[in-house]
C-alpha cells in the first residue's frame, strides 16, 4: 500500500460521523468548481480553429524522424511522454516532469537502472491505450538504422542501443516492458536521462505505427497527445485534431489546429495582421517587427508581441572534412574574426538576437563569456582576419550553403561578402531550410564548406550544444547534428568525459571545452543568440510560452477569445 | 548542268541572275514586281525602293515603335557602358555594403534615396559617398548601381536565350517548312512534344538541378548563372519560332522564285539559305523583340524565386524578390526594378510590334 492509499483510507473513516458537515462541504465545493469552470470558460474558450503560417515545409512528422524547431512545436501538442515540459512559463515550465510516468522513476544505486510505472488513462487518437510497450516500441523503432534518424545520438547512453544503431541486433536490449513497469538500463549514469525522455524523439508510439518502418516518414498516424496529425500534404499543409480520447491533465483547447505552408514572410504578416492566420510561425518581415511593438506593445498578458530569449545559437558551421577547412584552424579563425556579426544581426531586424563568438549560450550550465572574437568590425578585425587567412586559402574557393527563407539570403550575402574581404570567394546555394540541415547532416549529400546553421537546445543542458554537435564519433553515421564534421580525438574524450559529471564540475568542464575549441580550431562562426519573436492575431488568447518545450506559443494552450 | 547549278543564283526580288557567265550561262530574265509596275504606271520620277528601305519608312512612321528602339539602345548604353561608369564616379561597387555609416537608417531600415554614407577605409576612417536611390536593402548596398548592373545581365540573359532560340527554332523551322515529308514530321511532333512539357515547371526543375554545374561558366564576360538561363530559355523557348519559320517556309518553297531557283539547278541548301532565309528575316526580327521581353521577364521571374542569378549578382529579378521585405516601410525599393522591368518590356513590345507592321506592307495599306 502506497502512502496515498493509505492517506484516502484515514479519510474514509472520518466520514461516517461528520455526512452532514460532509454533504454541505460537497455542495459548496461543487457549487465553487462550476463558478470557477464557467470563469476558465470565459477566458479559455474551447473550439474553434488555431491558423498557423510557416514559411517552408517540415523535415518529417514522424515522430522517430522530425527534428525540426517547427516540427517539434505540433509535436509538443500531440506527443505523451514519460516526462514532459509543464505546460507553463518561466522556471515552472523548465523542470521535466512525470506525464505518462507515474511519479518519478526507481533508479537503481548504481544510476544505469530507470524503472518507469505507466500511468493508467492515456490512450491513443485512435482509442488503444498507451501501455509500456509503446515506449520500447518507439525506442526501437528511434534506433532501427532502417529509419536513419538524425537523432539517434540521443540513445548512446542506454544498453544495447549502438548495437541496434549499426544493425547487429533487432532491437535495443536495455529497454524492456515488464506489465506496466518500463525498465530502461544504461551503459552509464546519465545526469540527462529524464531531459532526453521529454524529446519527441521517444514519445509512445502506437503499435501500428510500430511496425511502419520508413525512411521517408510516416504522414498519418495516431498519437497520444492532447492533438493527433489528421492529415499532411507535403509542402502545402497539416491538419491537427483533438484526440478524443485523451484524458491527460493538458489543454487542449481549439478543436483543429490548421497549418498553412509556403506563404512568405511577408503574407504570414498581413494574414495575422487581417487576423486570417492567428500565429506567423516562419516569422514577419524583419523590419517589421519595431513597427508591431511600438503598435502592439512587448510582452503583454495575452498581447500580440511576445519576445523571450532562447537557448540557441546561429552559427557557420565550417566543415572540417572537406579541404578548405580540413586541419587548417587559422582559417577556421580568420573566419570568425572576418564576420560581422553585428550586421547579421541587423539582418533580423529589432530584438533580433545578441552577438556571440562562443558555443554556449547565455543561460546554459557552462556558459562563461570567452570574449574571444570580436563582436563588431573595425579596420583592425578585417586586417587581423587577412592576417590569419594569408597563406590559408587553398585555392579560396568556397561553397555556402543558407535558407532560402526569410533574411536568409541576406544574411548569406553578408557573410558571402565578409568572405571575400579574407579573399574567400563563396558561391551561395540556397534551399529550403529543412533540406538544408538534412543534406548537410548527411555525410553523402554534405558538399558545403560552410553553412549557415541555427540550434535551438533540445533541453537545457550543454551536451545538448557540445556533445550533439560537435562529438566527432557521429560524422560517419548516415544522418547527424554535427555539420561541422568537427572530429578531434582529443575533444571527443573530453566531451565523454564532461557529460558524465554532475553539478558545478560539469559546468566548468564544458565550459573549458567551449573556450578551447573555439581558441585552437573553431568548429563554428558562432553569430548570434536569437529570441524567440512571436507575432500572434488579434483573435486569439491563452499565450502561453516555455522555450524549453518548443519555440512559439504552446499551441494546445492557445485559445480563440 | 551541275557547274550551271552551283553558279546560279536566284533573288527573293524575283531575278534570275547568272554569277558564271560565260556561254554555260543562261541569259538574266528580269521579273517585274509590283512596286516596279507602279513606278512605270505613274511615272519615271518615282524611285522604286527597295525592301529594307520601305521598312525603315514605315517603322519611321510608327512614334512608339521609334520611342522603343531609342529606349532599348540607350538601356544598352546604360546597362554596359553607363553602370561601370557610375560604379567609378560613386566609388563604390553594386555588392560593397555599407553598414557601417549611413546605409541604414535610425530604425535600421534601408536609406531612402539620396544619401550620403560612409565607407570605411583601410585606415579606418570614413569616407562620404552617395547612394542616388538609397540603400537596396538591410545589407545596405546601392539601389542605384544595382539597378544598372541588373539591366545587364537582363539584357544579357534576354539577348542570348532570344539568340539561342531563334538560331534552332529558325533552323528547325526552315529545315521542317522546305523539305516536309519525314523531317517535317520528326520536327513538327518534337515542337508538339516540347509545347505540351508545363514549361515553367521544366525551366525551374533544370535551372535548380543542371543549372547550378553551369553556374561558374561566365565565358570572361558574363555574370554567374547568365549561362544557364540562356540555355534553360532557349533550349525550352525555341518552339514557337520553329513553328513561325515553318509556316513561313512553307509558303515560301511555292513562290516562283524558288522553283525558278531549283529550275536552274540550286542546291536545296543554296536555296534555304539565299531565298528562304532572307524571307525570315522579318518575322525573325519581330520575334526576337518579343522574345527578349518574355525572357526577361522569366529571368525577373526565376531570380524571383531564388533559382536565377547567382547571388550576389544584382537582377532586376533579385531586386524585386528582396523588395516585399520593405513594402510597408521603403516600397520606392518594389517600384524601381518594377520600372524598370516594365518600361523595358514595353519598349521591346513596341519595337515589336511597329516592326511587324513594317515587314509587313499589306498591314499597312
Amino acid at each position: 500500500m502506497t502512502p496515498a492509499t493509505r492517506r484516502l483510507s484515514s479519510e474514509r473513516s472520518h466520514m461516517h460521523g461528520k455526512r452532514l458537515a460532509g454533504i454541505v462541504l460537497a455542495i459548496s465545493s461543487l457549487t465553487l468548481l462550476l463558478v470557477s469552470a464557467s470563469t476558465a470558460a470565459t477566458s479559455a474558450k474551447r473550439g474553434g480553429t488555431i491558423v498557423l503560417d510557416m514559411t517552408t515545409d517540415v523535415d518529417y512528422i514522424d515522430p522517430q524522424l522530425s527534428y525540426y524547431g517547427e516540427t517539434w512545436k505540433l509535436e509538443a501538442t500531440t506527443a505523451c511522454k514519460l516526462m514532459n515540459w509543464p505546460d507553463k512559463e518561466g522556471a515552472a515550465g523548465a523542470v521535466a516532469t512525470p506525464e505518462v510516468s507515474q511519479g518519478l522513476p526507481l533508479v537503481s544505486k548504481d544510476g544505469k537502472t530507470y524503472t518507469f510505472t505507466i500511468r493508467k488513462g492515456f490512450r491513443f487518437s485512435n482509442g488503444k491505450p498507451v501501455t509500456a510497450q509503446s515506449f520500447v516500441d518507439a525506442i526501437n523503432r528511434f534506433a532501427n538504422p532502417k529509419m536513419q534518424s538524425t537523432g539517434v545520438q540521443f540513445l548512446d547512453i542506454i544498453k544495447g542501443a549502438q548495437a541496434a544503431v549499426d544493425g547487429k541486433a533487432g532491437s535495443v536490449s536495455g529497454v524492456k516492458a515488464r506489465g506496466n513497469k518500463l525498465v530502461v538500463q544504461l551503459t552509464k549514469a546519465s545526469p540527462d536521462l529524464l531531459a532526453r525522455v521529454a524529446m519527441p524523439f521517444y514519445q509512445a508510439i502506437d503499435p501500428t505505427l510500430a511496425k511502419q518502418i520508413d525512411a521517408n516518414g510516416i504522414n498519418q498516424y495516431a498519437s497520444c497527445g492532447p492533438y493527433y496529425f489528421a492529415s499532411r500534404t507535403p509542402g502545402r499543409s497539416i491538419t491537427l485534431k483533438r484526440n478524443p480520447y485523451y484524458k491527460g491533465g493538458r489543454a487542449a483547447n481549439a478543436d483543429t489546429i490548421q497549418v498553412n505552408i509556403g506563404n512568405d514572410v511577408a503574407v504570414e504578416y498581413q494574414n495575422v495582421e487581417k487576423g486570417t492566420s492567428d500565429y506567423a510561425s516562419g516569422g514577419i518581415p524583419a523590419t517589421e517587427w519595431k513597427n508591431v511593438v511600438s503598435k502592439y506593445g512587448l510582452n503583454k498578458k495575452d498581447g500580440r508581441v511576445q519576445v523571450r530569449p532562447q537557448l540557441d545559437v546561429r552559427y557557420v558551421a565550417l566543415n572540417h572534412s572537406r579541404p578548405l577547412f580540413k586541419d587548417n584552424p587559422q582559417l577556421a579563425k580568420a573566419v570568425n574574426w572576418a564576420v560581422d556579426r553585428q550586421a547579421f544581426s541587423a539582418q533580423g531586424g529589432y530584438l533580433y538576437g545578441k552577438r556571440t563568438g562562443q558555443i554556449l549560450p547565455p543561460g546554459m550550465l557552462g556558459y562563461k563569456p570567452q570574449g574571444i572574437y570580436p563582436l563588431k568590425v573595425t579596420a583592425n578585425t578585417i586586417k587581423q582576419a587577412r592576417k590569419l587567412a594569408e597563406g590559408n586559402l587553398r585555392g579560396g574557393k568556397a561553397v555556402l550553403w543558407s535558407s532560402n527563407a526569410g533574411t536568409a539570403p541576406l544574411q548569406a550575402q553578408l557573410i558571402q561578402y565578409n568572405l571575400k574581404q579574407i579573399g574567400i570567394d563563396a558561391e551561395i546555394k540556397l534551399l529550403p531550410r529543412a533540406q538544408q540541415f538534412t543534406n548537410a547532416g548527411n555525410p553523402q549529400t554534405a558538399t558545403f564548406d560552410m553553412t549557415v546553421e541555427r540550434w535551438g537546445a533540445d533541453y537545457a543542458d550543454p551536451y545538448d550544444f557540445v556533445n550533439v554537435l560537435l562529438d566527432g564519433s557521429q560524422v560517419t553515421q548516415p544522418q547527424h547534428n554535427n555539420y561541422a564534421y568537427f572530429n578531434v580525438a582529443k575533444y571527443n574524450k573530453e566531451m565523454t568525459a564532461a557529460s558524465l559529471l554532475q553539478g558545478p564540475k560539469r559546468g566548468v568542464a564544458y565550459a573549458a571545452l567551449d573556450g578551447n575549441m573555439m581558441r585552437t580550431n573553431p568548429p563554428w562562426a558562432p553569430l548570434v543568440n536569437s529570441n524567440d519573436r512571436i507575432f500572434l492575431s488579434a483573435r486569439v488568447g491563452c499565450v502561453t510560452i516555455n522555450e524549453i518545450s518548443s519555440t512559439g506559443p504552446l499551441l494546445n494552450v492557445l485559445c480563440l477569445k | 548542268m551541275s557547274n550551271l547549278a552551283d553558279s546560279a543564283e536566284a533573288t527573293s526580288n524575283g531575278q534570275v541572275v547568272s554569277l558564271l557567265g560565260g556561254a554555260a550561262a543562261l541569259p538574266p530574265v528580269d521579273i517585274p514586281l509590283d512596286d516596279e509596275l507602279d513606278s512605270d504606271l505613274e511615272g519615271s520620277s518615282v524611285v522604286a525602293r527597295g525592301y529594307w528601305e520601305g521598312v525603315w519608312l514605315r517603322l519611321r512612321r510608327d512614334r512608339f515603335a521609334l520611342a522603343g528602339g531609342v529606349f532599348i539602345v540607350l538601356l544598352f548604353f546604360v546597362a554596359f557602358a553607363g553602370a561601370p561608369l557610375a560604379s567609378r564616379m560613386l566609388g563604390h561597387g553594386p555588392n560593397e555594403p555599407f553598414l557601417v555609416s549611413g546605409g541604414l537608417d535610425a530604425d535600421q531600415l534601408p536609406a531612402g534615396p539620396w544619401t550620403h554614407v560612409g565607407k570605411l577605409t583601410e585606415d579606418g576612417d570614413l569616407e562620404q559617398q552617395l547612394f542616388v536611390l538609397g540603400s537596396d536593402s538591410t545589407l545596405a548596398r546601392d539601389e542605384f548601381l544595382r539597378l544598372l548592373y541588373g539591366a545587364q545581365v537582363s539584357l544579357e540573359v534576354g539577348v542570348g536565350a532570344t539568340l539561342l532560340s531563334l538560331f534552332l527554332g529558325s533552323l528547325l523551322g526552315a529545315v521542317a517548312g522546305f523539305y516536309r515529308g519525314w523531317a517535317d514530321t520528326a520536327i513538327s511532333r518534337m515542337v508538339d512534344l516540347t509545347m505540351a512539357f508545363p514549361y515553367l515547371l521544366f525551366v525551374i526543375t533544370l535551372a535548380g538541378t543542371v543549372g547550378t554545374r553551369l553556374n561558374h561558366v561566365t565565358l570572361g564576360f558574363l555574370g554567374e548563372g547568365v549561362i544557364t538561363l540562356i540555355l534553360v530559355f532557349g533550349l525550352l523557348g525555341w518552339f514557337y519560332s520553329a513553328r513561325v519559320m515553318r509556316s513561313v517556309a512553307l509558303s515560301i518553297r511555292e513562290k516562283e522564285f524558288v522553283e525558278a531557283a531549283r529550275m536552274v539547278g540550286a542546291s536545296n541548301w543554296r536555296i534555304i539559305r539565299s531565298h528562304v532565309f532572307p524571307h525570315l528575316l522579318g518575322p525573325l526580327i519581330v520575334l526576337a523583340t518579343l522574345n527578349v521581353a518574355a525572357f526577361i521577364l522569366a529571368e525577373a521571374g526565376l531570380s524571383f524565386l531564388g533559382l536565377g542569378i547567382q547571388l550576389p549578382t544584382a537582377s532586376w529579378g533579385n531586386l524585386l524578390a528582396d523588395a516585399p521585405q520593405y513594402y510597408t516601410s521603403r516600397p520606392l525599393l518594389m517600384v524601381w526594378p518594377g520600372i524598370a522591368l516594365l518600361l523595358t518590356t514595353l519598349a521591346f513590345n513596341l519595337l515589336g510590334d511597329g516592326l511587324r507592321d513594317a515587314f509587313d506592307p499589306r498591314g499597312s495599306r
